[in-house]
């Protein structure tokens, strides 16, 4: 039986969710981070990031949810507890990589009120992979997004149209437009390596506490999704809130990650766009 | 007219658009050899009015040395002109908006001068003002034998309400802090009371080194106006009827509605 945090099903280390984790007809499209082609130096350390320690989990969690600060309080502040924008969904193809950064961008603009756009993952991951349905990890959408840009959803010269894959799209133009929606802070790799376990809980913990969104890849499930919050689901027992790139799924897209479900294997940080 | 025509010009051709600073001499006859030239001095009690066909944001770098009024006009003023004589007189101002400027204390500022909607950097106006120590002294006004009380000032009508909450995006701030400006009570207010452009309510959280090329113009200008002056992080920038103040970030979410409402209302 499926458990819930705030009507949001949870995904248990040991609980009987495979009609959440592999419904039919979804694509995933997850290929682990190869160090080799892609090493540590990719990204810059957070080392700068000062973390939050486990102690004070409780209070920062406790004050979000008295004042509706979260990232999961924005997303979902439409009217009537809808969320503020419909989440993105990826139609079968492998892209969820590209999917779970674009997630990050729009929920950053959405936290800093910056004027708001609706984005296509399908450009960076079409591009990337040269038009082919081919899989990734989402450092290589970040790192595309990082020098690049994003792309704008629609069939307007500069935009790139819902789900296509052609690159006959790949312009001028939408290069163009895409650099309107870079990112301009460092990413933080959180998940070099030479980082254990609780390391990398503790950055995404930091992260969720601080309203910081960020893609995270997850091996075991072959999937990546969007990072949103880190949330209490009960005294001592923490999970990631997570937004998933598949039409229907979850509450609005969202699910919780528990236990060792919540461990990421790739993970990165977006801390500022371009506005 | 004729003489006033040629000001105009004059103004017009030294890329001041539509913005006009006080000049002397303030008219200039046909083919005299004397160009206007904005007045760069101001005498504590002089007023210093600016005109402008379009809303102002205006800033001062460094703050603290004048005091700015933004009015509607038409309207009369009574006092003496920064561009005038020593002798307090009647003068009426046509333009839409006005900026009336005075000196606190003596010092030297850079006056900034941004038009609400501005796209292009060349329409910002930047006048530096000297205030002087000693201003003019006006003849003894008699005093009526039973004074009649005077009402207070009415409060300027919030026209224009913008803010920007600046923090290092990387930053862990206290829980309370953090909470600041995401909190549901915040977000409420500022929507329904910042000033929207193009659909959007006036309201942001920059980083410190945010890249604003594609901001709406108005946020951008206020941006661009406000930066050099935010030397530590955290901040909160708040625009009202054109004057932006760089303040100390709030402690908590009751001590940021506390400080919005101050400027914004209720």
């Amino acid at each position: 039986m499926v458990t819930f945090y705030k009507n949001i099903p949870i995904i248990d280390t040991d609980g009987p969710t495979d009609d959440l984790l592999y419904p039919k007809d979804v694509e995933y499209g997850l290929v682990p981070r190869d160090y080799a082609t892609d090493p540590e130096a990719m990204f810059s350390p957070p080392s700068g990031m000062e973390l939050i320690p486990q102690s004070e989990w409780d209070a920062r969690f406790d004050e979000q949810e008295a004042t509706k600060s979260s990232l999961e309080h924005i997303y979902l502040s439409g009217s009537n507890g809808a969320p503020a924008f419909t989440c993105l969904e990826q139609n079968g193809h492998g892209y969820c990589w590209s999917y779970s950064t674009y997630h990050s961008v729009m929920l950053d603009r959405l936290r800093r009120n910056l004027p708001m756009v609706r984005l296509n993952p399908h450009a960076t991951a079409a591009i990337i992979k040269n038009g082919r349905d081919e899989g990734g990890w989402c450092g290589l959408s970040a790192k595309f997004g990082r020098e690049h840009g994003h792309a704008v959803q629609g069939t307007d010269p500069g935009q790139w149209p819902l789900h296509s894959r052609n690159l006959r799209f790949d312009t001028p133009a939408l290069r163009a437009e895409m650099t309107k929606y870079k990112i301009e802070e460092e990413w933080t790799d959180l998940t070099r390596e030479l980082y254990n376990q609780n390391l990398t809980m503790a950055q995404v913990a930091t992260c969720g506490f601080n309203n910081i969104p960020g893609p995270r890849d997850y091996n075991w499930w072959g999937h990546s999704v969007c990072g949103i919050r880190w949330v209490r689901i009960e005294r001592g027992s923490w999970g990631q809130l997570i937004l998933n790139s598949w039409k229907g799924w979850g509450r609005h897209g969202l699910g919780v990650l528990r236990g060792s479900k919540a461990v990421c294997n790739g993970g990165l940080a977006i801390r500022s766009t371009s506005a | 007219m004729v003489r006033f025509l040629i000001l105009w010009l004059l103004l017009a051709s030294s890329c001041l658009a539509d913005i006009h600073l006080p000049t002397t001499p303030v008219l200039v006859e046909p083919n005299s050899p004397k160009a206007p030239k904005a007045i760069s001095e101001i005498a504590r009690g002089t007023l210093y009015v600016v005109e402008s066909t379009t809303p102002l944001i205006q800033l001062q770098a460094p703050e603290g040395f004048l005091n700015v009024v933004s009015a509607k006009g038409p309207l009369s003023v009574f006092g003496i002109f920064a561009d005038g004589s020593d002798e307090p007189e009647l003068r009426k101002y046509a333009s839409e908006n006005l900026m009336i400027v005075t000196g606190i204390k003596p010092g030297r500022t850079e006056l900034i001068l941004i038009p609400v909607g501005v796209t292009e950097q060349e329409s910002i106006v930047r006048q530096i003002l000297t205030v002087t120590g000693e201003g003019p002294r006006p003849p003894p006004v008699p005093v009526p034998p039973t004074p009649e009380p005077q009402p207070d000032p009415a409060p300027q009508p919030v026209v224009s309400f913008r803010v920007i909450f600046v923090k290092e995006s990387g930053s862990t701030l206290s829980a309370e802090q953090s909470a600041i400006p995401g909190a549901k009570s915040i977000r409420d207010y500022l929507t329904s009371k910042t000033t929207p452009e193009g659909g959007l309510a006036g309201w942001r959280e920059y980083d410190p080194q945010q890249n604003t090329t594609n901001e709406q113009a108005t946020m951008k200008a206020l941006w661009a106006a406000v930066k050099p002056n935010i030397t530590n992080t955290p901040v909160l920038v708040v625009e009202v009827n054109g004057k932006a103040t760089v303040r100390e970030y709030p402690k908590n979410t009751a001590d940021a509605l506390k400080i919005l409402k101050e400027y914004g209302g209720q």
